[in-house]
């Protein structure tokens, strides 16, 4: 029911989380499930309707470029 | 779909949703009774629970069993997005630079983990479902219920486990509870004393530790490989323990199966240190190809591991509505500790549930999934959800769209 998008180890999993959800994302931060788990994101896509897949990976890309570009 | 054409559920659960946005309903605050709501507004008392499984579904409400629905606290940024999301840009969020969002293209809990095809919840299917279990409860119904929940639900889960996970089960040693987070109290109170030793996945379900740590015991991060908990590792660093926690079909959050050995080794490692097993069985009902592997406990001869299942995914998190299936030795303890806690889902809920079951599982793959959800429908008609290559195709392109 979700993928897991791993992160750079130096890019903060719960600083992208906190720049997704400015954009209404809800997305939870690897870092968040356990002791070493490394950084990435875990994100559901059960509930993302066919049609907006797309759009949505991509306001998410651009969310975590903007991010990367603070 | 205009305003005035949109179902009266669907209208409900707008007004509702933007009452809360607005903070003119505050956090804390208890919505009127289903009941209550449904003489004022003369609607179907199924219309409201179903507006109300919808809030709570995306976090907007909470049930508290007997005690009602209450407001949950909405944050500035939910309030904003939300705002996007229906068209109503502020100067603020105009400012912020973010990307327009449409009105109706976006929901503020995108990428939420847990939740199905929401959208496509068969709403009237189940509105009227329950509308005929209110129609016919008897008096009995409406007294103190039994501490394990309705019969009826429980002798459809018994069935489900048996034919979809491969479980020998009855169903007087299975409880309905409040979602797994009642199955998860219940277990902290009767299986783990305080300071007890847990194994628990490292990485694991964030809610699984904060439940165990609030039953003061004493948690023991176990690692992983690809095969799930390294039990070798939990050996060397709490042979002892008395309890220990796993996901062996879909490991949350990474997703390995635990292969036989693996399960064996675990199995092995309970029986000697006299020791129990959780099965957080979350998401077997999710697969695309045949049957999922049969659960952990199928393969469970000394009675150590007791199966916790949800119908949050298979259904909406909003039903609140799990169940636990006790090993024989343990079902009299849980059966005091339900009576005291009371935590099950209310009658109503559980027989219609029931009656959904039953509905539909003679014509299906995956009982419950196929009958009663509508991921699962779609893929019992093979209409909607792509092939397994389409769907890894889909999330190649998703990932490469992200990176």
């Amino acid at each position: 029911m979700h993928l897991v998008m791993r992160l750079p180890a130096r890019q903060s999993d719960r600083a992208a989380l906190a720049a997704l959800r400015r954009q209404g994302h809800a997305a939870v931060a690897l870092s968040d499930c356990g002791h070493g788990a490394g950084q990435g994101l875990l994100l559901g896509f059960t509930n993302v309707a066919v049609d907006q897949a797309a759009p949505s990976a991509e306001r998410l890309a651009a969310g975590l470029a903007e991010r990367r570009a603070e | 779909m205009t305003a005035a054409t949109r179902p009266a559920y669907r209208r409900l659960y707008r007004r509702l949703r933007d009452e809360i946005l607005s903070g003119r309903l505050a956090a804390g605050e208890r919505l009127e009774s289903s009941r209550q709501l449904a003489a004022r507004l003369g609607l179907a008392r199924g219309t409201i629970e179903v507006a109300y499984q919808m809030l709570a579904a995306e976090g907007y409400v909470s049930g508290r069993g007997a005690a009602g629905t209450f407001v949950n606290p909405v944050t500035a940024v939910v309030r904003r997005s939300a705002a996007r999301a229906s068209g109503r840009v502020t100067g603020r969020t105009r400012g912020s630079g973010a990307p327009p969002m449409a009105a109706g293209e976006a929901s503020p809990l995108l990428f939420r983990l847990g939740l199905p095809a929401l959208d496509a919840f068969p709403h009237k299917l189940w509105a009227t479902t329950l509308a005929r279990a209110a129609r016919r409860s008897a008096p009995s119904s409406l007294a103190y219920p039994d501490a394990f929940g309705l019969w009826a639900l429980r002798d459809e889960i018994a069935r489900y486990l048996r034919v979809a996970r491969g479980i020998a089960c009855m169903p007087d040693a299975i409880a309905v509870t409040a979602g797994f987070q009642g199955a998860l109290d219940l277990i902290g109170k009767v299986a783990v004393a305080p300071s007890d030793q847990v194994w628990v996945e490292n990485p694991g379900y964030p809610f699984t530790r904060d439940s165990l740590a609030a039953s003061r015991a004493h948690l023991v991060n176990v690692a992983l490989d690809d095969g799930g908990l390294r039990v070798d590792r939990g050996i060397a660093k709490a042979a002892r323990a008395r309890l220990a926690v796993v996901t062996p079909t879909h490991q949350f959050p990474l997703g390995h199966t635990m292969p036989v050995a693996r399960r064996l080794e675990l199995l092995d490692w309970a029986d000697r240190a006299g020791a129990w097993i959780v099965e957080d069985d979350y998401d077997s009902e999710f697969h695309y190809r045949g049957l999922p592997p049969p659960a952990l406990k199928s393969l469970d001869a000394a009675g150590r591991v007791i199966y916790v299942g949800t119908f949050s995914k298979v259904m909406n998190p909003g039903l609140r509505i799990g169940y636990a299936l006790f090993p024989p030795r343990l079902v009299d303890r849980f059966r005091r500790a339900a009576r005291t806690a009371r935590s099950s889902p209310s009658y109503l809920v559980q027989d219609a549930l029931a009656a959904f079951m039953t509905a539909g599982i003679s014509s299906v793959i995956s009982p419950v999934c196929a009958a009663s959800t509508p991921s699962g429908a779609r893929r019992s008609r093979r209409r909607s959800l792509p092939a397994p290559k389409d769907v890894s195709r889909s999330l190649r392109a998703w990932a490469a769209c992200i990176s």
